[in-house]
């Protein structure tokens, strides 16, 4: 992709890979994320999401293939002010108050003067730190911590927002919370890449998402796009014989649960055909619907495609 | 260069809050007293006439002004080595590098920040 194309997207990168030693974190890691869209970046532990992030922000260097962030190549300096960012292990300084680690951050980053102090308030005001904006640090809670640090990636209204696992270490109120603040991100034209485990969560924002082990995205695309790939349908018949059963696994991969049948892997035209199929051999058809699978299915699902 | 005095300033307020520097000044002015109290009573000595005083004042001065330079350089040691360390251990690093500073400017930064620091308490 030419650095032009690269200018429309929030992130774009090419075989993107990082090696520490002989330890390959991310291996050719290819995906892009649009402009105020929540990208979901979803992989179990050690898949190398918290390392994807590390590069995008420049905290490590890639060992090969190349990345953009916001139409500039990763690194770049005068970039990073369009940039917040939501560590997963971070602290601050515990001796400070809230409202001097936001003054730090306001000043490290680069903005006039004139401007912080409207810029804290309304972050502690969306993070909901308002309160205790003028008590230390290390007095915190790490639910506290972790909104002072989200509070911190939105100063200086960023283009872009990383978030690394943001809602691991708060409770429902908390998590609650962070969908909110994501939301408002995305209102704002904000884009946002949500690195996290939690399912529930990312199905719920996000726009896309991409789905990553042993450092590559084996999956990418729309909610919809993801749990919807292989077409599965779920049929509920009677009367149909026995040796008729095995004879349909032709239209795609049978799960018999007695009355309920579940195919997956159909083509797209496959659903008359398969209905055509089972009345010819008697069978009795009482309902075909598209079966929904949670996100969770679909994920494990990929794992254990990708393993095989 | 404002991100290098930033980082100054940030190292300047840190190491001053440090418990070990307080250590370090409580010790500092314990040996002070010591010693000028050891200078004070070298002319009450028996058996030693004045110009003996003057010579052994003279290179015990020489002696303790060694002392507290050493006991200085240690002491900035002590409290600068860990600086950076501690920042990439405690994960204070990864909140600041992302923003846009040189990680020679922070280097810079601390320092600069040390080295003031270090001016002020010797």
């Amino acid at each position: 992709m030419e650095a032009a194309d690269a200018a429309s997207l929030a992130v774009h990168t090419q075989d993107l890979a990082k090696r520490y030693g002989k330890t390959v974190a991310l291996s050719g890691l290819t995906m892009s994320v649009r402009r105020a869209e929540v990208f979901g970046f979803l992989g179990p532990n050690g898949a190398g999401k918290t390392t994807a992030v590390k590069l995008l922000v420049g905290l490590a260097h890639p060992s090969a293939g190349e990345a953009w962030v916001l139409g500039a190549p990763v690194g770049d300096l005068q970039t990073r002010r369009r940039l917040g960012y939501l560590p997963e292990l971070f602290r601050y300084q515990g001796w400070m108050k809230a409202r001097e680690v936001l003054g730090l951050h306001c000043e490290l980053s680069g903005m006039a003067r004139s401007e912080w102090k409207a810029e804290i308030a309304s972050a502690l005001e969306l993070v909901g730190l308002s309160e205790r904006a003028d008590d230390k640090v290390e007095g915190f809670s790490k639910g506290m911590q972790q909104r002072l640090g989200l509070a911190v990636a939105l100063l200086g209204r960023p283009e872009l927002v990383l978030l690394d696992e943001p809602t691991s270490a708060l409770d429902p109120v908390g998590r609650h919370d962070v969908r909110e603040i994501i939301r408002t991100l995305k209102a704002r034209g904000t884009a946002v890449f949500l690195n996290s485990h939690l399912l529930s969560e990312v199905e719920q924002i996000c726009d896309r998402l991409a789905v990553v082990d042993h450092g590559r995205v084996i999956a990418t695309g729309t909610m919809a796009q993801i749990l919807g790939q292989d077409g599965a349908v779920r049929v509920r018949v009677t009367g149909l014989p026995a040796d008729g059963r095995a004879g349909l696994g032709a239209f795609g991969s049978l799960e018999d649960e007695g009355e309920w049948l579940t195919f997956r892997g159909l083509a797209t035209d496959g659903v008359p055909q398969l209905v055509a199929e089972i009345v010819r051999q008697g069978g009795r058809v009482y309902a075909v619907e598209p079966r929904h699978e949670t996100l969770e299915d679909r994920f494990l699902q990929l794992l254990k495609e990708q393993d095989q | 260069m404002t991100q290098v005095l930033t980082i100054a300033r940030l190292t300047i307020l840190e190491a001053s809050r440090r418990k070990l520097l307080l250590a370090l000044g409580i010790l500092t002015i314990v040996v002070v007293v010591l010693t000028s109290w050891g200078f004070s009573r070298l002319p009450t000595m028996s058996g030693v006439t004045p110009a003996e005083v003057r010579l052994a004042s003279s290179q015990l001065t020489i002696l303790v002004a060694f002392m507290f330079s050493g006991v200085l350089a240690l002491g900035s040691t002590l409290v600068a080595a860990p600086s950076i360390a501690s920042d990439i251990e405690s994960g204070i690093a990864l909140a600041i590098l992302p923003r846009p500073i040189r990680r020679s400017q922070l280097l810079m930064g601390k320092w600069l920040g040390l080295a003031l620091r270090r001016k002020g308490s010797s």
